[in-house]
């Protein structure tokens, strides 16, 4: 709980004194959307898309996102949040901040969580952290960062027969995903949204690293640890302006 | 007031009560012993393990109501069960035998690969797997605020209605009351009791350079806590051991030691419960492990004569401490 306090207070520090030069009053509305495509479509869990002659539905998608970040024009750096969870069970996609007034131009986040917050104890924090998300790994006393489950119809004949389960976290699995160039300019009451894509398709199909999924259909990450280390990479490179 | 009121009224006041059961007393710390592992905000408090003794004998801390903690942590077993995988509240089997969990609040890590780190942090593991309680902590909660009567103790011990806080400081609690230190080896350290000629010579034996027992089985807790391969896992086998945590594959195979204390009464053995009796133990370390790669070094063959073989069993029987197993206070 210290750590998690003393990381909060950094954050707002960050926020208070960074930028602090040409700086407008006030704040306006900053609304992140994290939208699941595939093939540039928009796509929910549970719906199908082809790829290889297979489909495919992703019946269960979480995710922790953290370290949320805003660069102004003048190159300092204001932290929106410490971490958010994206879950498709439970609808959240979309998450709200408020942001001082002035000029941004990069948008930076992570995929997992940074070891202070991996090693809190999800009895005793605060949503989305609590144990009530079901991201904790017990045993392991971490958090999944991703969890990333759906199945597979070889005969495209509405039989997903085939189950696909990965569970990706651990500390060495903690990636920076790439900074998103942006032109927000916030003043006093404004409004603004950025949209992020994340392709689903691409953490199975990455041109770079194609995962047979016949094959490589699961992993809770110790137990194939280099499977987990492909599907992060592949979901880290699977986010991107819409 | 009528007759039927009186009768809905007596009924509410027992539905509303669970019987009463001898109060916790602050656990005493043998002299000598390392300290107990607390975190930070739940230092031994008697009304948080008070509601832990409850919540730790309630199956309705299972998925199916048909589970409690004390289904496989069993007090006339040590808080372990005699069986060697026991079966969870969905009718499979986990893949490990419960450890005892006498003594556990001196741990400074848990479950058979180290994979928690703290003892409210372990809570949520049987509560949560599958095999074992399967029991998703946002259901929990629900089903622990909508019991009337467990609102009002959470509420009594907290503040507050029930949350995943303060069930795992509650059996957090409780677990590190159950203490074992009152065996006759104990007796005999504190000068209050003397070995047999039998038993001498079998914690001679015990203690011992050539066979080398207590370098791992370290008194007083008689476990060194640490991870070892004691020539049991074999590679093929589902479960890395302590690999599972570090990823270090040198780790495969390595389980943490298990405390002897009470070993007379927690068959079967080994990490797997493979072990039927301790003679069957006593002939794994004779035969020097199953010299898989990993194996520690100090597993090496040594004969024992049947009288050798008998006096360590008779040592090791002196470990069995009867009277916290039988301690009301810790019991239901």
């Amino acid at each position: 709980m210290k750590k998690l306090l003393i990381l909060l207070t950094l954050s707002a520090s960050t926020i208070f004194i960074g930028c602090n030069k040409d700086e407008e009053p006030g704040t306006g509305t900053l609304t992140l959307r994290v939208n699941f495509v595939a093939q540039n479509q928009t796509i929910g869990t549970n719906e199908t898309f082809a790829f290889n002659g297979n489909d495919h539905q992703v019946t269960l998608l979480k995710m922790y996102l953290s370290q949320l970040q805003l660069v102004c024009d003048c190159g300092d750096t204001k932290e929106l949040k410490d971490v958010v969870l994206v879950d498709s069970d439970a609808d959240a996609t979309s998450f709200e901040f408020e942001v001082p007034a002035g000029n941004y131009s990069q948008f930076k986040m992570w995929l997992g969580l940074p070891e202070e917050l991996n090693e809190l104890d999800p009895a005793d924090a605060q949503h989305p952290l609590s144990a009530q998300q079901n991201m904790y790994w017990t045993w392991a006393s971490r958090y999944r960062f991703l969890i990333y489950e759906g199945r597979v119809d070889s005969t495209q004949s509405n039989n997903f027969d085939h189950l696909l389960v990965y569970h990706v976290g651990t500390d060495t699995l903690y990636r920076e995903i790439q900074s998103f160039p942006i032109d927000v300019k916030v003043s006093d009451g404004s409004q603004h949204t950025i949209d992020i894509n994340f392709d689903l398709q691409n953490v199975l199909y990455n041109p770079a690293d194609p995962i047979d999924v016949f094959i490589d259909d699961a992993t809770h990450t110790m137990d194939d640890m280099d499977l987990a280390r492909r599907i992060t990479e592949n979901a880290v490179a699977s986010f991107g302006l819409e | 007031m009528s007759r039927a009121a009186l009768i809905v009224l007596l009924f509410a006041v027992v539905a509303c009560s669970r019987t009463e059961t001898p109060k916790l007393n602050r656990p005493a710390i043998p002299a000598g012993w390392p300290g107990i592992s607390a975190v930070d905000d739940n230092p031994w408090n008697a009304e948080r393990a008070e509601l832990g003794k409850e919540l730790f004998f309630e199956p309705l801390l299972s998925n199916n109501r048909n589970v409690s903690c004390a289904t496989c942590h069993q007090p006339a077993t040590a808080w372990t069960v005699n069986e060697d995988l026991i079966m969870g509240t969905e009718g499979t089997r986990f893949f490990r035998h419960p450890p005892s969990l006498l003594n556990v609040g001196f741990f400074t890590s848990w479950h058979w690969d180290g994979g928690t780190t703290s003892l409210e942090k372990q809570v949520l593991a049987p509560l949560e797997n599958p095999d074992e309680m399967n029991m998703r902590a946002d259901s929990l909660i629900l089903r622990l605020r909508r019991d009337a009567y467990y609102r009002d103790r959470f509420m009594s011990v907290y503040g507050k209605e029930p949350d995943m806080y303060g069930v795992t400081r509650s059996l957090g609690a409780y677990q590190r009351s159950l203490i074992s230190a009152r065996s006759k080896w104990d007796r005999v350290e504190t000068g209050n009791e003397a070995l047999t000629e039998v038993e001498a010579r079998g914690q001679d034996l015990f203690f011992s350079d050539s066979l080398a027992c207590s370098e791992c089985h370290v008194p007083p807790l008689f476990t060194d806590l640490l991870f070892h391969n004691n020539g049991r896992w074999q590679w093929g086998d589902f479960d890395p051991g302590r690999s599972r945590v570090t990823l270090d594959s040198l780790d495969r195979g390595k389980f943490k030691t298990p405390t002897l204390r009470n070993v007379a009464v927690t068959r079967p053995y080994f990490h797997d419960g493979s072990a039927v009796d301790l003679e069957s133990v006593l002939v794994h370390y004779e035969n020097g492990g199953n010299g898989n790669q990993l194996q520690d070094s100090r597993i090496r063959s040594f004969q024992l004569s049947h009288s050798d073989r008998s006096a360590i069993l008779t040592f090791i029987m002196t470990l069995t401490d009867t009277s916290s197993m039988n301690d009301p206070q810790l019991k239901p």
